[in-house]
């Protein structure tokens, strides 16, 4: 996958998690271009949307995290690098 | 099958770790408190719990399995506790359709207070379903739980129930008997909380807590050749003035603090409800919240008047 495809993986796997606010938000917009990074601290990930969102990654991508790991990642660009590096 | 062979027969299932949670969430959102008591007693208890045959080539032990398992369900049983009742609430479970789920401790006697209640996009009312349940009184009050499964935040309806968000009501009443309640009011949560707003106008309700609900005036509700929800609330708010109107957010949520006041503009009367705990962030998942502090039942009891 390419780091634009990887990107809407995560934002899609966000929008499936429920994160509050973040489906459509400048955030999801900002990630997907690529014209920022966004840190964990602004979403509101739960225990289980970090599941969900572990699950989305996994099926579409082949990698497992655990929620523990992207609790651990300062922003999606960890999150997108750990993936392009699981890949 | 009961339940304990039902757990084991969807476990050996999962290759990995993630599909193990993905089936622990789809019992989080289906399990009555009665079935998460009997899964923690038995799941590990010697003598009655046989491990399930991992199945070939997944990518998990044994060991792994057995510890997520045990947090998961340690987990459901502990917050069971904290709400901080002495017995077990013993609902049952109805399903009345692929979307809608009654839960009632007696099906053939309805109780006095009906509480439609629909869930977020997650498919959750901020919490497992059993712990939002233990939060009400199973004597009094029957539960019924909505759903949209095309995870769209009802702006098409419910797959195979209604079309439109402003059907959901009408829909419903082909499914259970809303009359035989002495008090029906509605819940919603997230992406819940503007469909229960306007299920609750829709069939006149006595009351409803909108929690971090979205705001009619963002876009997102807007349909082609349909009139904009702002105004149809306005019109649905004349026809039912009598619907209690309380619209919460989490004193540290500025978008639901700002949505409330949105919705607020639209419905005449509705009730801002503003839920802070003192040295505690209270954001989008205040309900959750309440109950974790033991007050949800309180509080939903006396926002909207459910009687004993």
């Amino acid at each position: 996958m390419t780091a634009t495809e990887l990107r809407n993986v995560i934002a899609d796997a966000l929008v499936y998690a429920s994160v509050p606010g973040f489906a459509g938000s400048r955030a999801d917009s900002d990630f997907r271009d690529a014209i920022r990074d966004v840190s964990m601290a602004e979403l509101q990930i739960d225990s289980l949307a970090g599941m969900e969102l572990c699950i989305a990654i996994e099926l579409n991508t082949g990698v497992s995290l655990a929620p523990t790991d992207i609790a651990a990642m300062p922003s999606l660009d960890a999150l997108l690098r750990r993936l392009e590096a699981g890949q | 099958m009961n339940l304990l062979e039902l757990y084991n027969s969807r476990i050996t299932q999962a290759n990995t770790l993630n599909e193990v949670s993905q089936i622990h969430i789809a019992f989080a959102n289906s399990l009555t408190p009665t079935e998460v008591v009997f899964l923690h007693g038995s799941l590990f208890a010697a003598g009655k719990h046989k491990a399930p045959e991992l199945r070939p080539g997944c990518r998990f032990t044994l060991p792994q399995l057995q510890e997520a398992s045990r947090l998961w369900i340690d987990q459901h049983r502990a917050v069971l506790a904290e709400i901080g009742k002495s017995r077990i609430e013993l609902y049952r479970r109805y399903e009345l359709h692929d979307a809608v789920v009654l839960f009632s401790a007696d099906r053939k006697a309805p109780r006095r207070n009906l509480v439609i209640s629909l869930t977020g996009a997650n498919q959750r009312l901020m919490m497992p379903i059993s712990t939002y349940l233990q939060n009400f009184d199973g004597k009094t009050t029957d539960i019924l739980y909505v759903r949209d499964s095309s995870r769209q935040g009802y702006r098409g309806g419910i797959p195979g129930l209604a079309d439109d968000m402003a059907e959901i009501g009408p829909a419903l009443t082909g499914l259970i008997d809303a009359e035989a309640y002495a008090r029906r009011v509605s819940i919603g949560v997230s992406a819940g909380g503007m469909p229960a707003l306007v299920v609750a106008l829709r069939l006149g309700l006595d009351a409803t807590l909108v929690c971090g609900g979205s705001s009619p005036e963002r876009g997102q509700f807007d349909r082609d050749g349909v009139p904009k929800l702002g105004d149809r609330l306005a019109q649905w708010r004349e026809a039912a003035p009598q619907t209690r109107v309380i619209l919460g957010y989490g004193a540290q949520d500025t978008t639901d603090e700002s949505a409330a006041a949105e919705i607020a503009r639209c419905v005449a009367g509705a009730e801002v409800e503003r839920v802070a705990f003192e040295g505690v962030e209270v954001k989008h998942n205040f309900l959750y919240k309440l109950s974790e502090a033991g007050q949800l039942s309180q509080f939903v009891a006396e926002k909207l008047g459910l009687t004993a």
